[in-house]
């Protein structure tokens, strides 16, 4: 296998939900490219959004959550199967 | 002629750069068979022509989008002389990711780094000669607003160069895009190889079946070796822009800008949504109020045409053809003009400005609870002044569904049209509290869209991303600007003129076509009848108002004046008078349009012209207050007008727009009727 990259980096912040925010804390890549990275994620099935699993007293995102409808993505078996194979 | 394309991410400046390089003679268009606009112009410089092209804005070439799609099919199908990449310098790492991808199609290439005073002004700071030494391809530095750097692009035109592709793939994958390029002639071979095995295809590209097999086959032996090849090629050249970028961009302290001071009011969550709703209020007022004088001179411009015939000699039927069909039809699209040209200003500096981003990422949560993207907050705005362009507006929102549904919800919110109606009903059924009623229809309307917002929410369960790009704040460029509004309203013009001119001839014709010795308007109307008994409408006069209230709401009080109070004829006007009537009318709205900015910060009041009193007279012998308010309901939520009818034909198809017709038509007659029973049941 090549080297590290975006796809593995996100697939592995993934590993616990995160929005688009969190992830941009944890990658240190332009917001744009985490983007789009995403959306070519989530259309070959290595991601799919999250639904709330808790009461939005404890969920982390609650802040940017209440000011404008925040979507989290979480990682799919086909995304923990290719993470584990760029192990 | 060469001919030189423009290519580069969203809000790079590529539109501006083209308006600015050919001192705003620009012309727009759309892509054929699309929506998405087309900017071109030809730009002499020493002795050569160039023709300069705004591929649309994308992220990546292989995006499923249909921007993507365009701009793909246009590098592949009808490779240009040269590539002009225009990249945001405040966001080199980003915009290199699309530059790599180009660099592979085998075309004469230069780069821009564009708004590099922003990105000065953010602090970073970019080495053009390092990205040339990097990159091997000229590389020019813009500022597209201010014109600097333009002679600069063009002598660097000369200079472009086919650039080795940057992108190294890794020794096997390597091989497998020799040998699958091999088999391609096309200048963009190794794109087109490295996309086969990355198991992309279109039905354009250039390659036959067995080589798509050969591609298949090495996918798969590469399998093991780099998984899934589509994130793996991606993810080399997302790296490698990476590490291009972190060796020419400098980062330094950024400045204070009043940019980050505007944000802090504008994207806060209590401060924003009221600032977006005054700055949405007052700029269709402006429009509206800046539009009306130039549409009451386009109807006067109509009746002098009418009068002038009759003059000329045109008599009896033809004449009234002419006057009443052909020419009232034609005026009806003409008086949308204005409106249409300055909404599309305001909704262009919307969208230049980045303003519209910022009104998308505040009213989000309030537009997610009908599935709906913040951006469809100003369609919706706009509706209140004209349904036309607010159909058209549509197009800011990315995806069809968020499209279709806003449309859907658009002819609900009760249009300027529609208020004389509202206002003369009011002041004669309830003169004691004639405004709240006519608030209260206006809110019903917003009520109604909102319900079949969140109806079509079930029916459409995909959900809007909720990604948000916020671009720098920026003054658009005044003849880009210009040119968008009047490409989008000659298009208007073009498009929805002949269902327009048709649906008022075909009007004309139920007016004054006979059968068994009455028109047949009156025969439509008179069948009706029973129906519109069930709200308490119980004259055929009433009921055939609405006829050609289809065709316009305007003609509604006109169509019931005539009908209780008998025909307002033209009459013949002289040459001469006729001038000095249209030299009078423009005056006036000369004068109206100075005028208009003031009105924007007024407030709305009803005035009741003497002439609809003695209507109301009429209207009150013939009709309960039950049955007025029945009327109202029916009024404000049945099909606004044919201009919106063909706007939706236009930008969504035939059979939506017959659906959205049969929608409105049932959704105000079951309302209307409820009404007129509660009314009863309160009041007896």
């Amino acid at each position: 296998m090549g080297e590290e990259d975006i796809f593995v980096w996100i697939l592995r912040a993934l590993r616990f939900p995160k929005d688009i925010d969190g992830l941009e804390r944890y990658l240190d890549f332009d917001r744009r490219t985490i983007e789009w990275a995403l959306e070519v994620l989530e259309r070959r099935g290595y991601i799919r959004p999250s639904k709330c699993e808790t009461t939005c007293s404890v969920c982390p995102i609650r802040d940017s959550c209440s000011f404008r409808k925040s979507k989290m993505w979480e990682i799919t078996r086909k995304g923990m199967e290719y993470l584990s194979s760029r192990k | 002629m060469r001919r030189v394309v423009f290519v580069g991410n969203p809000n790079t400046g590529k539109s501006t750069l083209i308006s600015a390089l050919s001192g705003r003679r620009m012309e727009v268009a759309n892509w054929p068979g699309t929506t998405v606009e087309r900017i071109s112009a030809e730009v002499e410089a020493g002795s050569e022509t160039f023709r300069l092209v705004d591929l649309p804005g994308v992220y990546d070439l292989l995006d499923e989008s249909p921007d993507a799609e365009i701009t793909l099919r246009e590098l592949v199908e009808n490779p240009p002389d040269v590539i002009v990449n225009v990249l945001d310098a405040a966001h080199l790492e980003r915009d290199l990711h699309l530059t790599l991808e180009l660099m592979e199609m085998g075309i004469p290439m230069i780069l821009i780094l564009n708004m590099v005073d922003e990105a000065r002004r953010r602090g970073i700071e970019v080495l053009p000669s390092k990205i040339e030494e990097e990159l091997g391809i000229p590389v020019v530095e813009t500022v597209a607003v201010k014109g600097e750097g333009l002679d600069e692009l063009l002598s660097a035109i000369d200079r472009a160069a086919i650039p080795v592709p940057p992108v190294h793939y890794g020794k096997d994958v390597e091989v497998a895009i020799e040998e699958i390029a091999s088999k391609i002639s096309h200048p963009a071979r190794r794109w087109l190889a490295v996309a086969l095995l990355m198991g992309e295809e279109r039905d354009f590209f250039p390659v036959g079946a067995s080589l798509k097999e050969v591609a298949d086959v090495w996918r798969e032996r590469l399998r093991s070796e780099v998984g899934d090849s589509f994130l793996y090629m991606e993810g080399r050249r997302i790296s490698t822009a990476r590490g291009v970028a972190s060796r020419v961009v400098f980062r330094g302290k950024s400045r204070g800008m009043i940019q980050e001071k505007l944000d802090a009011l504008l994207m806060n969550p209590v401060a924003g949504p009221v600032a977006m709703l005054l700055f949405l209020i007052l700029a269709f007022r402006f429009a509206f109020f800046l539009s009306s004088p130039w549409v009451e001179f386009m109807g006067t411009l109509s009746r002098v045409l009418g009068g002038w015939l009759l003059t000329a000699g045109v008599d009896g039927m033809f004449a009234s053809f002419l006057i009443e069909g052909v020419i009232s039809g034609a005026g009806t699209v003409l008086s949308f003009a204005p409106v249409l040209f300055l909404f599309y200003l305001v909704l262009g500096f919307m969208e230049l400005s980045g303003i519209m981003a910022r009104m998308a990422f505040v009213l989000d949560t309030l537009m997610s609870f009908i599935g709906l993207p913040g951006k469809s907050f100003a369609p919706l705005m706009m509706a209140f002044g004209c349904n036309v362009p607010a159909i058209y507006a549509t197009r800011t929102l990315e995806n069809f569904r968020d499209r279709l549904k806003v449309a859907l919800m658009i002819p609900f919110m009760s249009c300027s049209a529609r208020l004389p109606v509202l206002v003369l009903f009011a002041a004669v059924f309830f003169p004691r509290n004639p405004v709240p009623v006519v608030l209260s229809l206006y809110l019903l309307g917003a009520m109604v869209a909102f319900i079949t917002g969140s109806l079509l929410k079930k029916l459409f369960r995909d959900e809007s991303p909720s990604i948000f790009e916020i671009p720098p704040y920026r003054m658009p460029d005044p003849g880009l600007l210009l040119g968008i509004s009047w490409s989008r309203t000659l298009e208007f013009i073009r498009g929805a003129g002949t269902i327009i001119v048709a649906g008022v001839v075909l009007v004309w014709f139920t007016m004054h076509m006979h059968l068994y010795g009455e028109s047949i308007y009156r025969l439509v109307s008179g069948g009706m009848l029973p129906l519109f008994r069930l709200m308490g409408v119980d004259d055929w006069r009433l009921v055939g108002a609405l006829i050609p209230g289809f065709v316009s709401k305007e003609v509604i009080i006109g169509a019931l004046a005539v009908g209780f109070q008998g025909a307002e004829h033209l009459s013949p006007i002289g040459f001469v008078e006729g001038l000095s009537m249209i030299r009078d009318a423009f005056l006036d709205a000369v004068k109206g349009s100075v005028e208009a900015p003031a009105l924007i910060f007024g407030i709305p009041g009803f005035r009741i012209p003497p002439v609809e009193l003695t209507l109301g007279a009429h209207l009150s012998k013939v009709l309960t207050p039950a049955g007025a308010l029945a009327y109202m309901v029916f009024v404000l939520l049945y099909t606004p007008c044919l201009a919106t009818v063909a706007a939706i034909k236009q930008e969504f198809g035939g059979r939506w727009a017959l659906l959205s017709i049969v929608y409105q038509m049932t959704v105000a007659f079951i309302l209307a009727v409820l009404f007129y029973k509660i009314a009863v049941l309160i009041h007896g």
